[in-house]
């Protein structure tokens, strides 16, 4: 066994502090920060791109709830009349993590922001908290959830939990992750964040757990295209404009464009 | 053993207990959670012109206007945000989240220059780019627009003219930032209008992170038309 001298100590505690600050004076390794552009093969339209994923497998419950959205949206249910309170949770994740407006991911130690044109910022904690406990009456349900995150080697894996049961949206009163399934208070999404090699693609891996909406574990995975020195943009809508509130009243669920 | 676990604890001392993950660079890492409080603002009057001045009143007309109907705040507001803000520092890029409708904040500190006028379109929070000159971020701010609560502590108004520069510093040992802003604009001030903020460090924010703005709450309408 060495000696326990300060001497050892010290030095060796320099050649780790050394180490450390070689890594910190260039720009982390595996730092995802920037702004990122979902890559779309060509789906034609948003909705055929979302369920654009491999077939998950749905419980019978969840896919005559399926159906009967469907119906509802074919017999002309296409406009959205829920009232806009401010008890309806804001943001949804999979929708976030699966539309066209880049995402704006700044990485600290602690903590990694993601932003989008939608103005609010996903949070990923990477100090080692906890969930809190999302069954007591303290927690309130965003589309977000609530993720904590940890490096797996080049890896970040995110855990996220807490979705809200319902949403403010009378086509579709829940959340509905790509493919058909639901993001709500029993769901478990993991996701893996990882860079290409040369850090100019970011890919990230999603599978949704939830044996009350699926009968196996959903994955699939979307890959981000760095968009260097390209600057945010900023959503510009007005809540109190009539317009606004009027083209908020008429948008619709898109018909199919084939 | 116990040489390991003295080197191991002499090295978390001295790298802030940094594990395997990603860091930011050699500067001072500003994030965390930050809070205003009764003594944090500095702020003395602001010389305006004669036509700032005069537009003052309609000025805060506005700004109720625009709170009222959740419009993003953006800078100046955003950084007076009464909850705690959220700063994040990678080596590239800064990001500053508030709970009032707000779009993030991005500073940029990855050598960019400000766009092109017609290249970029004007926000609540501008364009922002940043550098670092020994322990203070320097940040310099242009391409506002004419949304949001636009009123500047100590007088004036943020318009699409206006050029802010600020300076971010730690303090206490890190658990104190002090950021100094200084706007310039001919038509508003006539000289450069500085003012101060120290935010206090915080360990913890509460969640969720967002004040879900209604623009159709007739209650908050009612309570913010007849202040």
């Amino acid at each position: 066994m060495p000696s326990l001298s300060i001497e050892r100590i010290v030095a060796t505690a320099v050649i780790i502090l050394f180490g450390c600050c070689v890594v910190t004076a260039r720009p982390a390794e595996h730092d995802i920060s920037g702004m990122w552009l979902l890559q779309d093969p060509g789906s034609g339209n948003f909705t055929d791109w979302y369920n654009n994923v491999p077939k998950p497998s749905l419980r019978p419950d969840i896919v005559k709830d399926n159906e009967a959205l469907a119906a509802r949206e074919a017999a002309g249910g296409v406009i959205n009349r829920a009232e806009r309170l401010s008890s309806c949770p804001f943001g949804n994740l999979p929708m976030m993590m699966a539309s066209s407006p880049p995402l704006n991911i700044v990485q600290s130690r602690d903590e990694v922001l993601i932003g989008a044109e939608a103005n609010r910022a996903r949070f990923i904690y990477t100090d080692g908290r906890s969930h809190p406990d999302i069954r007591s009456a303290d927690y309130v349900a965003t589309g977000f959830g609530h993720s904590t995150g940890r490096w797996e080697g080049d890896t970040l894996v995110v855990d996220t939990i807490g979705f809200p049961t319902r949403v403010c949206d009378s086509r579709r009163p829940v959340m509905v992750t790509p493919g058909g399934g639901r993001a709500k208070e029993t769901t478990h999404l993991i996701e893996r964040f990882r860079l290409s090699e040369d850090g100019e693609m970011l890919s990230v891996t999603f599978t949704w757990e939830d044996p009350t909406v699926l009968l196996a574990p959903h994955t699939y995975s979307y890959k981000y295209k760095r968009l260097p020195g390209a600057n945010p943009i900023e959503n510009n809508d007005d809540p109190s404009d009539p317009a606004y509130q009027q083209r908020l009243l008429e948008s619709v669920i898109p018909p199919p464009q084939k | 053993m116990q040489f390991v676990a003295a080197i191991m604890a002499l090295s978390v001392a001295l790298t802030g207990g940094q594990t395997g993950a990603p860091t930011v660079s050699s500067h001072p890492d500003v994030s965390g959670y930050w809070e205003l409080r009764y003594d944090s603002l500095s702020v003395p009057t602001a010389s305006l012109t004669a036509q700032a001045a005069a537009d003052q009143p309609n000025q805060k007309r506005r700004d109720i206007q625009a709170v009222r109907s959740c419009i993003n705040v953006g800078i100046p507001a955003l950084m007076e945000d009464r909850a705690a803000l959220d700063i994040r520092q990678s080596p590239t890029v800064i990001g500053i989240v508030a709970k009032s409708p707000s779009s993030v904040r991005y500073i940029y500190t990855d050598g960019r220059m400000h766009p092109e006028k017609d290249e970029s379109d004007p926000t609540t929070n501008g364009h922002s780019i940043g550098h670092w000159e020994g322990d203070t971020l320097i940040v310099d701010t242009v391409g506002f627009n004419e949304r949001g609560v636009r009123s500047i502590p100590g007088g004036g108004v943020r318009t699409p003219n206006s050029h802010l520069t600020e300076r971010y510093r730690l303090l206490d040992g890190g658990q104190r930032l002090s950021v100094t802003f200084t706007w310039e604009d001919p038509l508003v001030f006539q000289k450069p209008h500085t003012y101060e903020f120290r935010y206090y460090k915080i360990r913890q924010i509460s969640e969720p992170r967002v004040y879900n703005c209604n623009p159709n709450d007739t209650e908050r309408t009612k309570f913010l038309l007849e202040r």
